[in-house]
């Protein structure tokens, strides 16, 4: 028997075991690409999904309490209940002193006036 | 009972009156400057007219709505100076013969003004209001010296009033029975603080003594007010003394 020196598996005619290759179609093809766009796009739309749902689920209620608007500590010393009633009129006549605008602003007038 | 009574007595003395008068005084003075600022509308209307056409009517127009302008200013200004006269009889008890002088000196002036009225209306003339201008604004200087230093006494002797009526009261404090050394302690620093006081009133006194130059009036008002502004802080801190006192004894 003569012997091949090179089998080629790809040539059915020469391959002992009878391979039969089918040859690949085109529309074999189609069909696959098809199928991977298909699924590409059902896991985009699924993805666009969850992210709108996320999106639209309500605010989780905020769990810290707002920051306290500051407020003056009353001072005890202006309490007038705390001061003798001896003093009070006393001091509130020297508050009130202090507190009168004496002033009377005066006149701005234009010395051009008449040139 | 006894410390109540002077109390009393002391705060009906020291009351800010209801100053009826002076109330008047101030309507008047808003009242001639409105006048005014209507005549110096006018005025400044006349003069557009005058410089666009230049025709002998629009000058007359012009010298007529100056000199009216020119009076509406003299009664404003002698207005404002009569109710700062009467304003200063408020404090006058706390520097009586410095408030006199400085009333005279504004009566003085008011009567300038009023003669002032009588002589614009005798002004024919562009030649004869630019003389009686120039001349206005040398004697405006003097007006001006005399209205700040007058503003700035006034509020002087308001804060010479607080600080007399913060020492009396300091001394019922004192002489309270209940009153210890501990409590006294905390008043004998009342002197310093006071001393701070005058000498703050008396650099604002010293402001009014500004040298003035002939031709312009060399403001030294805004400097006495931070003057007096420094005063006002050392009263408050007075006071604010004297209460933590009170109401420690009030406690005791």
């Amino acid at each position: 028997m003569r012997e091949n020196i090179y089998q080629n598996i790809d040539q059915p005619l020469n391959n002992p075991l009878d391979v039969t290759l089918k040859p690949v179609s085109k529309k074999d093809r189609r069909l696959t690409l098809l199928l991977i766009l298909t699924c590409t796009i059902i896991v985009l739309l699924l993805a666009s999904l969850v992210t709108s749902l996320v999106r639209k689920s309500p605010p989780r209620p905020v769990t810290t309490a707002p920051t306290p608007i500051p407020t003056a500590i009353p001072t005890i010393i202006n309490e007038p209940n705390i001061i003798s009633t001896t003093y009070q009129f006393q001091f509130k006549t020297i508050e009130d002193n202090l507190k009168y605008n004496s002033e009377i602003v005066p006149p701005q007038i234009d010395t051009q006036l008449g040139l | 009972m006894l410390s109540l009574l002077l109390g009393l007595v002391m705060a009906q003395e020291a009351t800010i009156p209801t100053p009826s008068l002076l109330d008047q005084y101030r309507q008047d003075y808003s009242f001639q400057v409105a006048e005014y600022q209507k005549k110096y509308i006018d005025y400044i209307d006349k003069k557009e007219v005058y410089t666009k056409y230049r025709t002998i009517t629009s000058e007359k127009d012009k010298i007529d709505a100056a000199k009216a302008a020119l009076v509406a200013r003299s009664s404003m200004l002698k207005s404002y100076l009569l109710a700062l006269r009467v304003n200063l009889d408020t404090f006058k008890s706390s520097a009586p013969t410095t408030v006199s002088k400085i009333q005279i000196e504004l009566s003085r002036w008011e009567d300038w003004c009023q003669e002032q009225n009588l002589i614009i209306g005798n002004l024919n003339s562009q030649n004869d209001i630019n003389n009686w201008v120039d001349s206005f604004k040398t004697k405006y200087i003097s007006i001006q010296t005399v209205i700040y230093t007058a503003l700035t006494q006034n509020q002087i002797n308001q804060r010479l009033l607080s600080l007399d009526l913060i020492k009396k009261l300091s001394d019922n404090l004192k002489n309270d029975p209940k009153t210890g050394d501990q409590l006294n302690d905390w008043l004998n620093s009342l002197p310093v603080k006071s001393d701070l006081v005058v000498s703050k009133l008396k650099n604002a006194t010293d402001l009014t003594q500004t040298k003035q130059l002939s031709n312009r009036f060399v403001n030294f008002y805004s400097d006495a007010k931070n003057k007096l502004i420094d005063a006002d802080r050392y009263l408050q801190n007075m006071l604010s003394d004297l209460k933590a006192v009170a109401i420690k004894l009030n406690q005791l």
